[in-house]
């Protein structure tokens, strides 16, 4: 169970698909213009990434090495169909009008392919849904976030509720793409600051090595040497 | 040596069993296909019925016409009819154009049986959020001091959609200001303006031309 636990937290923080694996940085950029967008396509790509991970996970053994990334693709991809068609049939209007769009775009997030080849292939089939579902929370959790800031310096206004009433016209910027790099990359820059503190007060003085960067320095993670 | 599916290298193996896989998905969204097609139908019935109660204030039935509206863009829309009481009161045409900024912009244009429009609403778009989203989107505006009160109900404002409201193929120069006509448009959003204007335009000069043919039996 500790194990599970584990994989559930890791993606949110240590292993963030967004801020430390660089992942699914298209869907990031593109959709985060509103917070509720960001709930929208981190939840629909959680239970895709779950449910791809537990399937891929449970076909490791018989799948051969040679030919494991298309067939990753076609189990992802008819989950997401899957996903689609019961959406658009079940679920309520105004949820599929603020989902809809996203939906078909998981099929090309590479967090889901990335997680079925590193983890679910090599891993039971419990502890894969774990994975899948940490590293969705914590690709939702980053999107709403993104969102948030971007919404709320673009319109202020906070999950379409106008937060400062006297901003009537749109500063485009952060709406934009080019804004949400420029977030990102801040975004980024803090969370690297916090994990580089902390190795310094655990003893582990930082010299960065040269050409590398924070993806590819193991002093900050503690469970390498 | 004992055969291992996992490290075969045979080429016909590996083709077999990627055919397999294929097959099965299929199989699989075929069977999901199968069962949701029904229900699917009914949400987009639902859908556009619940637009154009929003459209049209006052109406009993719906019917889809078996002819369609030829628009001066070369595309055809669907023409439905809405009755109160057996009698004809509007026109409602779902039109599309490819001239937004980002491609297709869809919308429903509903007009009085004379020709005169009496709302819109942009039904897909595609446009840049905060500027051409903007002059498509109806939404009706929550801010801090009244998200606790309940969204009123009926068709959200749009000022730039609303200035469609009651005009007619005469009298009206179908561009925006910009260009000379009478319609006011988005600084910044020029190009989704035009599209909007010009769209509803040939819309209601199309059914002007065409007004006899399409409401013959009404």
């Amino acid at each position: 169970m500790l194990t599970a636990l584990k994989d559930l937290v890791r993606g949110i923080w240590k292993e963030n698909p967004v801020l430390v694996l660089l992942l699914g940085t298209c869907p990031t950029l593109a959709l985060t213009t509103q917070a509720i967008n960001g709930i929208g396509m981190g939840l629909a790509v959680t239970f895709v990434l779950a449910c791809s991970n537990f399937v891929v996970s449970c076909i490791k053994t018989i799948v051969p090495q040679r030919i494991r990334i298309p067939v990753y693709i076609v189990v992802i991809a008819t989950f997401v169909t899957i996903v689609d068609f019961l959406m658009q049939a079940y679920a309520p209007a105004s949820l599929y009008d603020a989902l809809g769009i996203f939906i078909p775009l998981i099929v090309v997030n590479c967090i889901v392919l990335g997680r079925a080849e590193a983890f679910a292939s090599k891993n039971n089939p419990l502890r894969s849904i774990f994975d899948g579902i940490g590293m969705g929370l914590g690709f939702t959790l980053t999107l709403t976030m993104l969102g948030m800031l971007r919404e709320f310096l673009s319109s202020g206004s906070l999950f379409g509720i106008k937060v400062i009433t006297a901003w009537q016209t749109d500063f485009l910027l952060p709406a934009a793409a080019p804004g949400a790099f420029i977030i990102v990359g801040c975004i980024l820059g803090f969370r690297n600051y916090l994990t580089r503190r902390a190795a310094v007060k655990a003893g582990k003085l930082y010299i960065p090595p040269d050409g590398l960067d924070c993806r590819h320095c193991m002093i900050c993670n503690p469970d390498e040497k | 040596m004992r055969f291992s599916l996992r490290k075969t290298e045979n080429i016909w193996v590996l083709g077999a069993f990627l055919c397999a896989v294929g097959l099965l998905s299929a199989l699989l969204l075929g069977a999901v296909n199968e069962v949701t097609k029904k229900p699917i139908a009914a949400a987009k019935e639902r859908a556009l019925a619940k637009n154009l109660k929003l459209l049209v204030p006052d109406f009993d039935t719906v019917t889809k016409g078996d002819r369609k509206l030829a628009l001066a863009n070369g595309s055809e829309a669907e023409i439905y009819y809405a009755k109160k009481a057996g009698k004809l009161v509007a026109v409602i045409a779902k039109a599309a154009t490819k001239q937004g900024y980002a491609g297709k912009i869809e919308m429903l244009v509903a007009l009085t049986p004379q020709g005169e429009v009496l709302q819109v609403m942009v039904t897909e778009q595609k446009e840049t959020p905060g500027l051409g989203a903007d002059v498509c989107t109806r939404k009706f505006v929550k801010t801090i001091h009244n998200f606790t009160e309940p969204t009123p109900e009926g068709l959200p404002p749009n000022a730039l959609l609303d200035q469609y409201a009651g005009k007619s193929a005469d009298g009206n120069d179908w561009r925006v200001s910009k260009d000379g006509g009478n319609f006011d448009f988005k600084t910044g959003a020029t190009v989704t303006s035009r599209a909007l204007t010009a769209l509803v335009g040939d819309v209601v000069t199309s059914f002007a031309a065409s007004r006899k043919t399409l409401l013959e039996g009404f």
